[in-house]
């Protein structure tokens, strides 16, 4: 009994520092897929982990039309972001806080941090950071039904509305493939979606007139700046996990378990390189189009799933 | 203004970290409504709300030493909003309520139906021209407002009924008591 | 008698100013305003300090210029903008740079902002130094719009320009644009030459078309000098210019893909655009083309051997130029943006006068290489390439369809050459003509560039007028937004690509 308590912790502490250390790799990864997509060396894999440490250290400005409410967007961001981790299984067992419903609280602590970074945006009053926050939650609008809609055929399928189950225990599998295909399809738009990665939003672009996330933040520096950026890549991880959990085996051991998490990771980290680097990003009122066929996908997902 | 919404959001504050306190009441104004047959089951079995408040905890701690860490952040000079080094920037660049607003009102346009003016800048050389847009709402402006304006006017034919005698009030009792008393005996 | 008051002339030509009648100020305006009303061109309208304005209409169908002037009796004169959009820029640039007032101009403000060159005559009655910028822009009135102010720091590294949106939500309602960070005065500093920084100051007109005005200057020189240059020499020269026109494109079309986020052309389009520069390098030493055109000549030769050695390199480039392009037309996300914005119609583009790839793209069939030949390109005419759509796509088809009809056109130049023996060094330039005029059309990538100088009794410039496309095509770009979403803002500017200091000198 002592020994398989000590197992789980080491467990829980593997997650915990996943979801600590991880996140800034994800980012390097995909640059310097797309930099070898492009010919180019491109930056180190670790470069955002270089970047948090500069920016760690530099000064901020602050406008002087902000006021307390500009922090709470990337403190929220990270902090939300965080106990997100905690409800999402990465690689063996069970996530380390599981209940009925956490689906819910997931979808609605990203939310928060959404709610609170356009806060944060509005409050300098700059048009940029307004136009960056009124995109950001018109399209938000539409990626949220497709993440339910998802959980839904999921929780269908499992007969639960804990995330350790739904993600880990999909249940009848041969039944589900066909509908799990369309959650994931669905999921994948709107992993794109709320990461801000083209076709969506163009993460490396300098035009702030077209820029969606980037832009919110425009006016962030130092280290708020260094927590925004954290958190944008604990979001890549969070919701990568939660995209790559469905098709994970979960039963080849701990080992070859987590190693089968990183290794999707990686791979997953290399899919939306290689996406960015095969096509453009669609133009401001396609965006809406792009998100509707992530709805329709999990919605049809769900539907298969109730007959 | 600002105590009335600061007390709301207080309470939505308060709903989400001690969503326990909450389950119980709302579960009574469920069953009311529902009479006496139990037709949901109660949230309580449903979620397991205590662990909101425990998770609650950790993002709060994590949240306040993530904000003592970043406030206390060595602060250049403070400068105003970035505005791409324009020497006169004026208030008309700052973002609008309604230009926020533009995008689910354009993509919900189909049940919305705004109303924009001003929307066009025509010439090589145009006036100056105002814009203004408004939004009425879907039910009352558009289907109770004129539908109650539409009966009032029709019903408003039926004025002459109303004179103000009395002998003519006891004459409509009377006739509507012979129209009952037919009917019956019909 | 022929139908235009205007005395004809054809690009290059040097004249002695007594042989241009002066018309009255009454013939002058209805000569302008019947000439573009008839489809000709205002290609160039200036003042001088002698409060004598200068005008010169294109015809194009007829491949000749037709010129002519007045002298104003006090510093005003009755606008002509309101009955020619084309005046609107050079007569607010004729009202800053001598305090003449264009009365009754409906869009009446600073273009460059510096102080009038007229001691004590400023149109706007303005006493202090004026900022760039700063001045009433058009507004669309009410408490939802929003205005964005871009620049005049971007976020790209790009040169410094303002633009004022009046938008609503994502849409743009209108667009103002106020430039003048640039302004260098190099008009002013042309005056009383030619001297030894006169090149020098042609050059970096606008670095990126350094060859289309070093050659405009050069012909400017050789035309007031009576100076005719070898035909092999203005051959290398055709290879200069077409040299830049071939680095320019490739670059803006990578930056276009850039700007949606495709990635492949974006990148490989970066380094093609470094190995035709170093083309240029080859020969000059620099890859802007800096000191390679000299007045007369050459500064720097092609010899036979360079230009073997330089065939191969070139094929290289063009390879990778066309397999790097070829993937951008393929790409349906990416003809999906280009063709959504940036929309100008055939008849905006020429009541406002557009000029090069922006005109061609409105379906106009410009080109000065065509309309007003000289040099290589009378015994090489080059096809000009258009598009009808005029938007973003179609100016981006209408660089590619160039870089096709240029590399046809080095390559036919670069195996000629091969075979021919160099030129000497030119001689000395003579001295110019005194009281002469001389004006010169190129087409450098972006557009039509044009030169107009103007001799003192002693054969130096008492007026050098320079006009760069970009200070026709400006106002394109702002038409071009109107209506459209702000997000497509950057693609429909870098498809125009206009120059920031050749609009503010």
């Amino acid at each position: 009994m002592p020994e398989s308590h000590l197992v789980h912790i080491s467990h829980v502490l593997l997650h915990l520092l996943t979801a600590l250390l991880l996140p800034p790799l994800i980012p390097g990864l995909i640059n310097k897929v797309k930099a070898l997509m492009a010919g180019r060396s491109g930056p180190p894999v670790l470069q955002l982990y270089y970047d948090l440490a500069k920016l760690s250290r530099k000064q901020a400005v602050f406008s002087r039309t902000t006021t307390w409410v500009f922090l709470m967007g990337p403190v929220g961001t990270v902090a939300v972001g965080l106990v997100a981790a905690m409800l999402v299984p990465f690689g063996h067992l069970h996530a380390p806080c599981g209940f009925q419903g956490d689906v819910i609280l997931f979808a609605y602590l990203f939310g928060l941090a959404r709610f609170l970074t356009v806060l944060s945006a509005l409050d300098t009053g700059s048009s940029f950071e307004g136009m960056g926050a009124a995109r950001e939650v018109t399209f938000a609008a539409l990626a949220e039904p497709a993440l339910f809609l998802g959980f839904a055929a999921l929780a269908k399928s499992t007969g639960s509305l804990s995330l350790s189950t739904m993600l880990a225990h999909t249940g009848p599998l041969f039944r589900f493939s066909g509908p799990l295909v369309l959650v994931l399809a669905g999921w994948a738009i709107v992993y794109m979606a709320e990461n801000s990665r083209i076709p969506v939003d163009d993460p490396n672009t300098h035009l702030e007139l077209t820029m969606i996330h980037e832009v919110m933040v425009l006016d962030h520096s130092g280290r708020p700046f260094a927590l925004v950026l954290y958190g944008a890549s604990l979001k890549l991880l969070v919701l990568g996990a939660l995209l790559v959990g469905p098709i994970l085996p979960r039963n080849a051991g701990p080992l070859l378990d987590w190693l089968a998490f990183y290794l999707a990771l990686g791979v997953l980290a290399a899919g939306v390189g290689f996406a960015e680097s095969i096509m453009a990003r669609f133009r401001m009122t396609k965006v809406p189009q792009f998100l509707v066929a992530g709805v329709l996908a999990t919605a049809f997902a769900f539907l298969l799933m109730l007959v | 203004m600002l105590a009335a919404m600061g007390i709301l959001s207080l309470a939505c504050a308060g709903i989400g970290l001690v969503p326990v306190l909450m389950a119980k009441p709302l579960d009574r104004v469920v069953s009311t409504l529902s009479g006496t047959e139990q037709v949901l089951p109660s949230l309580d079995n449903l979620v397991n709300l205590s662990w909101l408040t425990v998770l609650a905890i950790p993002l709060l701690v994590v949240g306040f030493i993530l904000w003592k860490w970043a406030a206390a952040t060595p602060r250049g000079k403070e400068q105003p909003t970035w505005g791409c080094g324009y020497l006169a920037p004026n208030a008309r660049m700052q973002y609008t309520a309604s230009s926020f607003a533009d995008g689910l009102v354009q993509g919900m346009g189909w049940v919305l139906w705004p109303k924009i003016q001003g929307g066009r800048v025509r010439g090589f050389f145009p006036f100056p021209r105002r814009f203004q847009s408004h939004v009425p709402d879907p039910v009352l402006d558009r289907v109770a407002d004129p539908g109650l304006n539409g009966a009032a006017f029709l019903l408003s034919g039926l004025r002459f009924l109303q004179a103000g005698h009395m002998s003519i009030y006891l004459m409509y009792i009377l006739l509507t008591l012979l129209v009952l008393l037919i009917w019956m005996v019909v | 008698m022929s139908k235009y008051a205007f005395l004809p002339i054809v690009s290059g030509q040097s004249l002695p100013l007594s042989d241009i009648q002066e018309s009255s100020l009454e013939d002058f305006r209805k000569a302008i305003i019947q000439g573009v009303h008839d489809g000709l061109r205002l290609v160039c309208f200036c003042a001088d300090a002698e409060l004598r304005l200068f005008a010169i209409l294109a015809e194009d169908a007829a491949k000749q210029l037709r010129i002519g002037w007045t002298k104003l009796a006090q510093a005003s004169f009755p606008s002509i903008t309101p009955h020619c959009v084309q005046a609107n820029l050079f007569e607010r640039e004729i009202a800053e740079q001598f305090g003449i007032l264009p009365q009754g101009h409906p869009w009446f403000k600073p273009m460059r902002f510096h102080a009038s060159w007229a001691e004590g005559r400023d149109a706007w009655g303005r006493t202090t130094s004026p900022s760039p910028a700063v001045m009433d822009f058009f507004t669309v009135g009410g408490e939802e719009v929003h205005e964005v102010a871009v620049g005049p720091v971007h976020a790209g590294v790009i040169e410094p320009g303002h633009f004022r949106f009046q938008c609503h939500g994502e849409t743009v309602l209108h667009l103002e644009i106020a430039l003048g960070f640039q302004h260098r005065g190099i008009e002013r500093a042309l005056v009383g030459g030619p001297n030894i920084l006169s090149l020098k100051h042609a050059e970096t007109v606008s670095g990126d078309a350094t060859i289309a005005h070093v050659w405009t200057y050069c012909r400017i020189l050789e035309g007031l000098a009576g100076v005719r240059v070898p035909s092999r020499s203005e051959w290398v020269r055709g290879v200069a210019l077409e040299l830049e026109r071939m680095a320019n494109h490739v670059g803006d079309l990578g930056a276009l893909a850039g700007d949606v986020g495709f990635l492949p052309t974006a990148s490989f389009c970066g380094r093609i655009r470094g190995d035709w520069l170093n083309l240029t390098a080859a020969v000059c030493g620099s890859r802007l083309g800096r000191d390679w055109l000299k007045p007369g000549g050459l500064g720097f030769d092609l010899e036979p051997d360079l230009a073997k050695q330089l065939l191969p390199r070139m094929a290289k480039a063009w390879a990778d130029t066309r397999d790097a392009i070829e993937l951008l037309w393929g790409a349906a996300s990416v003809m999906n943006r280009f063709e959504a914005a940036g929309h100008v119609d055939e008849a905006q583009a020429r009541e406002i006068g557009l000029v090069g790839v922006a005109a061609r793209a409105c379906g106009i069939a410009l080109d000065v290489r065509k309309d007003h030949p000289s040099g290589p390109y009378i015994d090489h005419p080059i096809e000009v390439s258009h598009a009808e759509s005029g938007n973003v796509h179609s100016r981006a088809w209408v660089r590619w369809l160039e870089l096709v009809e240029s590399h046809r056109f080095l390559l036919e130049a670069l195996e000629g050459l091969a075979l021919a023996p160099g030129d000497p060094a030119p001689p000395p330039l003579p001295s110019l003509a005194p009281s002469s005029l001389c004006v010169a059309l190129t087409e450098g990538w972006r557009g039509e560039v044009l030169h107009m100088a103007v001799t003192d009794s002693e054969g130096r410039f008492s007026r050098y007028k320079i006009v760069d496309p970009s200070f026709h095509n400006w106002f394109g770009v702002a038409l071009a937004m109107r209506g459209e979403q702000i997000s497509d803002f950057p693609i429909c500017n870098k498809s125009f690509n206009l120059s920031y200091c050749g609009h503010d000198l």
